[in-house]
């Protein structure tokens, strides 16, 4: 393929990201009423390639999303719904013993609702930590290992978990391990008014999701590889390390509301999401660079469950989101 | 780089040349305008051409470090418009990656530059000019303050009016005092009556006096007779040389010459020469045992090379405080009255203690001890009293002066006094080049000689001079009355002690 081609096809790349995108949240949009913040982060972790996390009180469609995605992007979906019994091979699959045709006895592995593209885990904090755990490697690593067999997962593969912040009774909340593998943690809001109203105006005509597929696997990989080529300046990413870098507050030069409110900081993790995220939102947006807007406001998602606030802040009253908030402002960008 | 980037470049360097000419305007105004100011006011000495010359080149240098201060680079610029206007980085990034190849790349710079032409140029704010501006006003006031302000002539102020001036009973009693402390002080004649009449004078017109002005000038000619008096008297050397003539003409050299009639004056022409033919002299007594046998004769001119080495010092020492430096006139009265006397034997050479102890034979050694350390004494107190009587002319004039400053307020005329008890700080006995005294004399100083002790070979002890001259003189007295002497004899003896005893022993016994 020649320069000229090649440089025509990115071009191409480039619209059909945006027609993709927004056709995407014209589907999602028939299914969901309102919650665009919500939808346009899920659809940057999808095109990033992270897991995402919902959290949000019951009825808030968290589920709904998940499900019209899935129809949305025409990918195997599967949904599991976490439990307290759930074992981890009701997540993975399991060797079972089966006749062949010959009638001789033989193992084979049944694969478990995790070998999908598009994953719901639904309720996750529901399970105990050992299913839980089950999920670690697939989330990081996009494979299963069971019985010493290592099974790799179909690209593109998500995790889209819920978990309720009310009910804790029987709940297990997640190890931060696993909470440090959920790209983006997006905080559901209960819907306004009018969009309460149009939910139930909606929801008397039909229950089921109406939204169509409009996007494939492949067309997400590439758009995840057009997305890598956004170029970022070193002022910006260097801003997004000092973001991360400024909510330990064991580190010396650390913000002062780090050490007054932060028990313990981000992982490297969260920088590189940051960057890897901050660049589809920087396309999603019709940039093709990435501000310090972009940083901004994916510090939220990405940092609100990788760092934990100490009992000054729960004191003071304040959120995670506040602090986030403080440490943005205290984070000096690079000259 | 876009286009549209290298127009807000354009506008970016035209703000700072803006800038920096009014910086420099600034600094450089300022800068003359104070030179200018403080040559004004003489606390520099610059020509105004200078001021202006280094203004010019405080404003080239403000000028010109200002422009390379104020000017944006690329990357000030791209972060300066991606600030102010919005823009997301665009900019930045851009200018990051201008020179990427890619499709990615290319449609970055083709956004950004699309952003950047989405602004107008005139957005872009001259940011803080207000303060260059402020500054150039500044200076320029300053340049023009330079030009304008100068200082005020000074205008001499009005002469005061005359004030009245009327003696007081306090003051003309005070007069009154000084004119009869003056005339009874110790002052010598005719200075006295002339610093007497000189204030009598001044009372009578300070009672005629109605202004100030003729009180100060009647005061102004008193002081000045009072200091021409006293002044008259206080010239160290003539002082010196006038009481030294006064002290030969006395009894007491005539002594001494006596004394020392049988030395050979002709070979000391000069005080060094004195001095060491007095070594020479003492040294032929001191060493007498080497030419006599006689153990008496050998201790007596011992005794009395000692005597003269004593005189010697004496004299020498007495004639150093008092300033005298005109030793070649010392020397010829000494001379002159050594040859008036009969005894004496022009080109007699006289050597060791033969001579003296003929003299001795004749007068008597303890005589002759006595008489030469009477005759210092004599020298040393007439030289001193001399002293005193200085001290007490220049006192009084300056009690007078002082005195009248007191009683009239007004500053005494400055004159160059020369203060006779000044310490000159040299403490050596020699006298300086301008035969000024070395070495302060001052009331109390005991005179050398006068209360000295000398031995009486009867009882072997020292007495004083006067007890044993009186003794001595009643010895001959009654030898006298016995008939011992002839009338040539007596009349030798009695010339002899009235030399001893000088004129107011004489005048006492009388």
């Amino acid at each position: 393929m020649s320069k000229t081609e090649n440089n025509e096809m990115e071009i191409e790349q480039v619209k059909m990201f945006s027609e993709k995108i927004t056709k995407v949240r014209e589907e999602l949009a028939k299914d969901v009423v309102g919650q665009s913040g919500i939808i346009d982060n899920v659809i940057i972790a999808i095109v990033a390639g992270g897991n995402v996390l919902l959290e949000g009180v019951p009825g808030v469609g968290k589920t709904r999303l998940v499900r019209s995605l899935g129809k949305v992007l025409s990918l195997p979906f599967s949904r599991i719904q976490f439990t307290p019994d759930l074992m981890p091979s009701d997540v993975t699959g399991t060797n079972i013993v089966e006749k062949d045709e010959n009638g001789r006895l033989q193992t084979k592995f049944r694969r478990g609702p995790i070998f999908a593209n598009l994953v719901l885990a639904d309720e996750i904090n529901r399970a105990t930590p050992k299913t839980q755990s089950a999920m670690l490697e697939v989330m990081q690593e996009h494979k299963v290992t069971v019985a010493n067999e290592t099974y790799k997962i179909e690209e593109p593969f998500f995790v889209l978990a819920t978990e309720n912040p009310i009910e804790q009774d029987g709940t297990y909340p997640l190890p931060e391990a696993q909470m440090d593998r959920f790209m983006f943690k997006l905080i559901v809001n209960f819907p306004s008014v009018d969009e309460l109203a149009d939910i139930v105006k909606m929801t008397q005509i039909t229950m089921a999701e109406t939204a169509e597929a409009v996007i494939t696997g492949e067309e997400i990989l590439a758009m995840r590889a057009l997305a890598s080529k956004v170029p970022v300046i070193d002022e910006v990413l260097m801003y997004a390390v000092n973001l991360v870098s400024n909510t330990h507050p064991e580190l010396p030069d650390s913000c002062a509301s780090t050490k007054k409110y932060v028990k313990y900081g981000a992982s490297p993790r969260a920088a590189q999401g940051l960057i890897t995220a901050a660049k589809v939102r920087a396309l999603m947006s019709g940039r093709y660079n990435v501000s310090y807007e972009d940083i901004n406001e994916l510090a939220y998602p990405i940092l609100r469950h990788r760092m934990k606030i100490n009992y000054t802040a729960i004191n003071d009253k304040l959120a995670i989101d506040d602090v986030i908030s403080m440490i943005i402002k205290e984070t000096k960008k690079v000259r | 780089m876009g286009k549209n980037f290298v127009r807000f470049k354009r506008k970016a360097l035209t703000i700072c040349l803006v800038k920096s000419v009014l910086l420099g305007l600034a600094v450089g105004a300022l800068l003359a305008g104070g030179l200018l100011l403080l040559s004004n006011f003489e606390i520099l000495q610059l020509k105004p051409i200078a001021s202006l010359l280094i203004g010019l080149g405080g404003a080239l240098s403000a000028g010109t470090g200002g422009y390379f201060l104020l000017r944006s680079s690329d990357k000030k610029l791209a972060r300066r418009l991606d600030e102010e206007f919005a823009l997301q980085e665009k900019v930045q990034t851009m200018l990051a990656y201008k020179s990427e190849e890619g499709t990615m790349y290319r449609l970055q710079r083709e956004d950004a530059n699309a952003a950047v032409a989405s602004v107008s140029k005139k957005r872009l704010k001259w940011k803080r000019l207000w303060i260059y501006i402020v500054c150039a006003c500044i200076g320029a006031g300053a340049l023009v303050s330079g030009f304008l302000i100068k200082p005020k002539e000074e205008t001499p102020p009005p002469p005061p009016p005359p004030t009245a001036f009327e003696l007081t009973d306090i003051q003309a009693a005070a007069m009154e005092e000084l004119i009869l402390y003056v005339q009874n002080s110790a002052m010598q004649s005719p200075y006295k009556e002339n610093v007497a009449t000189s204030l009598q004078d001044l009372l009578a017109e300070l009672r005629l006096a109605t202004t100030m002005e003729e009180r100060d000038v009647a005061l102004e000619k008193a002081i000045d007779e009072i200091y021409e008096q006293t002044d008259d008297s206080s010239t160290a050397v003539e002082l010196m040389d006038a009481l030294w003539m006064g002290a030969v003409e006395s009894s007491s050299v005539k002594r001494l010459a006596e004394a020392l009639n049988y030395y050979d004056w002709t070979k000391a022409d000069e005080w060094a020469s004195f001095s060491e033919e007095m070594t020479k002299f003492r040294s032929s007594f001191i060493h007498a045992d080497t030419v006599t046998e006689n153990p008496d004769e050998a201790k007596m001119a011992s005794e009395t090379g000692e005597l003269l080495g004593g005189m010697e010092f004496h004299i020498t020492n007495a004639l150093t405080r008092a300033g005298v430096s005109s030793e070649d006139g010392v020397y010829e009265q000494l001379l002159r009255f050594a040859q008036a006397q009969e005894s004496y034997k022009e080109g007699g050479h006289l050597y060791g203690f033969t001579p003296l102890s003929q003299i001795a034979e004749i007068i008597g050694y303890q005589t002759l001890q006595k008489e030469l350390d009477a005759t210092f004494a004599g020298i040393t107190a007439e030289l001193f009293r001399g002293l005193e009587q200085h001290a007490a002319n220049t006192g009084t004039g300056e009690y007078a002066m002082t005195k009248l400053k007191e009683l009239f307020g007004c500053a005494l005329p400055k004159f160059e006094r020369p203060n006779f008890y000044e310490t000159s700080g040299d403490d050596s006995s020699t006298g300086g080049e301008d035969g000024s005294p070395t070495k302060p004399v001052t009331p109390g100083t005991p005179v050398y000689g006068s209360n000295e002790l000398v031995l009486d070979p009867m009882t072997n002890t020292y007495v004083e001079y006067g007890t044993i001259l009186d003794k001595y003189y009643s010895l001959m007295f009654g030898k006298v009355q016995d008939g011992d002497y002839s009338e040539e004899e007596k009349e030798a003896m009695q010339k002899y002690f009235e030399i001893l005893y000088g004129e107011s022993k004489k005048e006492g016994e009388k």
